[in-house]
C-alpha cells in the first residue's frame, strides 16, 4: 500500500471509530483542551505577575543606591567629630566623571510644607523635591504624560514643574494637567509632565534645582541617587561613592555614620527570588495540568484498545499487519490530541484577552500576557504528552496476539 | 495473484510453484507441535500433527473442547506459529514467518468465518466486506466493485448498505462469508459457522458452503456438531492434540457414523 493512501485510510478509520463514540470523544477532547487552556492561562498570568513585580521594583528604586548625609562619628573634642555632613550642590555637578562604576548620579533637595493649588483645586501639603535633569534617567520611573524637565529649564531655573501622579489626580481631577499652572508658596509654575515615582511621598512636586535655589537655601543637598553600571559589584561601587563623597564633604570615607546608604539590592533580590519561585510554581502547575490532560487521553485510548481487543483480533485475521493497527490507534489519539490542543490554545488565548489586565491596586495592574514563547512551550509539552499518550496504547494494540484477541470476550 | 474464486479443483498453477515440495497439497502439515507455557510445565496443545489437504477439498475438523481443535485452527489460519514442525501453505513454508508476513498470508490466502460473525457493528455490510481489501491495499473503486461481487455471490447484495444490527443472523453470516471470499483466498476457514444460528439459517449457511465447495473453493469447517461435520467430504477427529481419525466420504448428504475405526493420518 502506498504510504499516503495508507495514512489516509488510517485516518478515515480513526475518524469513523471516534465518530462512533461521540460522547467519549467529545469529553476527552474537552478534558485535554481544558488542561492546555489552564496551562496557557497560568503561564500567561505568571509572566504578567513577574513583569508587574519588576515594574514595581524599578519604581521603588531597584538598581539604585540612595545616599543621605549623616553625622560623623568621633571621640569628643576631636576636630570635625559629631558634625553633620554637608555636601554642596555645586560640588555634585560633574560628579559622574569621578564615579566610573556608575551609570548616573543625581542629587536632590527636599523641601517640606506648603500647599499646592491649581486654578480650582488645592492640596494643603505638598512637598517639593528639587531635582536636576539626571534625576529622571537615574530613577528610571514611568512617565505618565508630558515630558521631563529640559536642560535649558534646569540651567535657567525656569518656573516649570513635574507632578507626581497622585498629586496630578488631586489638583487636576479632570485630567489635562500639561500646560496648566500650579501654584506653590505663591509662585506659579507651568506643568510640563506627570511621572509615577513610588519611592517618594505621593503628592510630591518636582521642580528644577535652580528654580528652588531662588526660593530657599538649597546649597546643601538632601540626598543623592546613584545607579551602578549593571553587573558592577555593589560593594565596590558603594566604597567608591563613599571615597568620592568623603572628599567632598571632608569626612573619613570609612566612617559608617557619615553617610546613610540605602541599598535595596538585598530586598529586590529577595523579592525577585520569591517571584521566580512563584513563577516556577505556576509553570509547574501548568505542566502538571498538561500532563493530566495527556494521561486522560492515554487512559481513554488504553480503555478503547482493551474493549476493542476482539475487533483488533478480527482486523489482524483479515490481514492487518501490526504496523497498520499501530498507525490506526496512533491516528485516533493524535486526532483527539490535536483537536483538543488547538481548542485549548484558542480557549487559553481568549481567556487571556478577556482577563486582559487585572487591577490589583491603585497603581498596579497585572497583565495576563499571552506570549507566543510560552504558547510554543505549551505546544512542545503537548507534543511530548501526545506522543506518550498515543504510543503506549498503540503499541499495546499492535502487540496483541491475533489468536487470543479473537477469543477475547 | 491469489486463486480465482471459481477456479478448477485441480491443477492450480501456484500449488506447484515455490521451493521443492514432496507434496503438491494446498496444506501440508508435518510434525506440528504447539506448546503453551502454563505454570511450571508447558501444555502440549498439539503433538506431532501430520496433515495434508488438497485444493478444493471440503474438510470438517471435529473434536471436543480442549482437544487442540482451536489450536489447530489457529495454526492452519496462520494466526499462530507452531512450536515445531513445518506448515506449507500452497507450497510456501509459513511456519516461521514474522507477524507482518503472517498478516499478509492471512489477507491473501485465507478467508475466515467466525461463530459470532465478527462484523464491525458501526460499518455497513459493504464496508465490512471491503475491510480485507483495505489491508490488501486496493483502491476505493476496486474495493467497491469487488465487495459488491462478493455480496452478490452469497445473495445479500440488496443488504449492502445495512448495518449488522439491521440484518438477521443468517444474513450476517452471509456478509461475513462474503468478506472471507472477497480477497479470493485459497481456503475458507470457518470456526463453528452455524453455532449462533437457528436451524433454518444454519441449513442455509451449510448449503452455501456446499455451493462454494462445488464452485471449487477449499473449505475447512471446525465444529463439534456431527450433523454439521457430516456435510463435509472428509472428517478429521482430533483428541489430545492428535488427529485420531481421518474419514473420506463419497457423498456429503449422508449422516456421519461415529468415529469407530480411526485411520492413520494421511501424510
Amino acid at each position: 500500500m502506498k504510504p499516503l493512501a495508507f495514512l489516509r485510510e488510517c485516518f478515515r478509520m480513526a475518524l469513523q471509530d471516534l465518530g462512533s463514540r461521540p460522547l467519549r470523544s467529545v469529553l476527552s477532547v474537552l478534558s485535554f483542551s481544558l488542561g492546555i487552556a489552564t496551562s496557557v492561562v497560568l503561564v500567561a498570568l505568571g509572566e504578567g505577575v513577574r513583569a508587574g513585580v519588576k515594574d514595581i521594583l524599578s519604581t521603588l528604586g531597584e538598581g539604585q543606591i540612595i545616599v543621605t548625609p549623616g553625622r560623623t562619628t568621633g571621640i569628643g573634642g576631636q576636630r570635625r567629630a559629631g558634625r553633620p555632613v554637608r555636601i554642596r550642590y555645586e560640588d555634585t555637578e560633574g560628579l559622574a566623571a569621578h564615579l566610573p562604576s556608575f551609570q548616573g548620579v543625581a542629587s536632590y533637595f527636599d523641601m517640606r510644607g506648603g500647599g499646592a493649588s491649581s486654578y480650582r483645586y488645592s492640596i494643603p501639603w505638598s512637598p517639593v523635591r528639587a531635582v536636576d535633569r539626571e534625576y529622571f534617567n537615574v530613577r528610571q520611573v514611568g512617565m505618565v504624560e508630558g515630558r521631563w524637565i529640559s536642560d535649558v529649564e534646569e540651567e535657567e531655573g525656569r518656573w516649570v514643574a513635574v507632578l507626581n501622579e497622585a498629586l496630578a489626580k488631586v489638583v487636576f481631577p479632570e485630567g489635562g494637567a500639561i500646560g496648566q499652572w500650579i501654584e506653590w508658596r505663591g509662585r506659579r509654575m507651568t506643568v510640563v509632565g506627570v511621572i509615577r515615582d513610588e519611592a517618594v511621598f505621593p503628592y510630591t512636586l518636582f521642580l528644577p534645582y535652580r528654580t528652588v535655589m531662588e526660593m530657599a537655601d538649597a546649597r546643601y543637598i538632601t540626598g543623592l541617587i546613584a545607579r551602578p553600571i549593571p553587573g558592577e559589584s555593589w560593594a565596590r561601587a558603594t566604597r567608591e561613592l563613599q571615597r568620592v563623597l568623603g572628599g567632598l564633604g571632608g569626612f573619613d570615607p570609612n566612617d559608617a555614620n557619615a553617610l546613610e546608604i540605602e541599598d535595596n539590592s538585598a530586598f529586590t533580590s529577595r523579592v525577585e527570588a520569591v517571584t521566580t519561585a512563584l513563577h516556577a510554581l505556576v509553570v509547574g502547575i501548568a505542566g502538571v495540568s498538561l500532563l493530566l490532560g495527556g494521561l486522560g487521553v492515554a487512559n481513554l485510548m488504553v480503555i478503547a484498545v482493551t474493549e476493542r481487543t476482539r475487533e483488533i483480533g478480527l482486523r489482524k485475521a483479515l490481514g492487518a499487519a501490526p504496523g497498520s493497527i499501530f498507525c490506526q490507534i496512533l491516528c485516533e489519539s493524535l486526532t483527539v490530541l490535536s483537536v483538543g490542543g488547538l481548542l485549548g490554545i484558542a480557549a487559553g488565548w481568549t481567556t487571556c484577552v478577556a482577563l486582559g489586565s487585572i487591577r490589583v491596586s491603585a497603581t498596579y495592574t497585572a497583565h495576563a500576557r499571552f506570549d507566543p514563547a510560552s504558547a510554543a512551550l505549551s505546544l512542545l509539552g503537548l507534543a511530548l504528552v501526545a506522543a506518550l499518550a498515543s504510543i503506549i496504547p498503540a503499541r499495546r494494540a499492535a502487540a496483541l496476539p491475533a489468536a487470543e484477541a479473537l477469543r477475547w470476550e | 495473484m491469489s486463486a480465482p474464486l471459481n477456479t478448477a479443483r485441480r491443477g492450480d498453477p501456484e500449488s506447484g510453484r515455490g521451493p521443492a515440495v514432496s507434496s503438491d497439497a494446498l496444506i501440508d502439515l508435518r510434525g506440528i507441535d504447539k506448546l503453551y507455557a502454563m505454570g511450571e510445565r508447558g501444555v502440549k496443545a498439539l503433538s506431532g500433527v501430520d496433515l495434508a489437504i488438497e485444493l478444493g477439498e471440503f474438510v470438517a475438523i471435529m473434536g471436543p473442547s480442549g482437544s487442540g481443535k482451536s489450536t489447530l485452527m489457529n495454526v492452519l489460519g496462520c494466526l499462530d506459529n507452531p512450536s515445531s514442525g513445518t506448515y506449507r501453505l500452497a507450497g510456501r513454508d509459513v511456519s516461521r514467518l514474522s507477524e507482518r508476513e503472517l498478516a499478509r498470508v492471512r489477507n491473501r490466502e485465507i478467508g475466515f468465518v467466525f461463530q459470532s460473525f465478527n462484523l464491525l457493528a458501526r460499518a455497513t455490510a459493504q464496508e465490512n466486506v471491503e475491510l480485507p481489501l483495505v489491508y490488501a491495499g486496493a483502491g476505493a473503486r476496486e474495493r467497491r466493485t469487488r465487495a459488491q461481487a462478493a455480496l452478490e455471490s452469497v445473495g445479500v447484495l440488496d443488504r449492502s448498505q445495512h448495518r449488522p444490527s439491521e440484518l438477521s443472523g443468517g444474513q450476517r453470516q452471509r456478509v461475513a462469508i462474503a468478506r472471507a471470499l472477497v480477497t479470493k483466498p485459497k481456503m475458507l476457514l470457518a470456526d463453528e459457522p452455524t453455532g449462533n444460528l437457528d436451524s433454518a439459517s444454519a441449513e442455509e449457511i451449510l448449503a452455501l458452503f456446499e455451493k462454494l465447495h462445488a464452485q471449487g473453493n477449499t473449505v475447512l469447517l471446525v465444529t463439534h456438531d456431527p450433523e454439521v461435520a457430516a456435510r463435509a467430504e472428509r472428517i478429521l477427529h482430533i483428541k489430545d492434540g492428535r488427529i485420531v481419525s481421518d474419514e473420506r466420504r463419497a457423498a456429503p448428504a449422508e449422516r456421519a457414523p461415529p468415529p469407530s475405526s480411526p485411520l492413520e493420518p494421511e501424510s
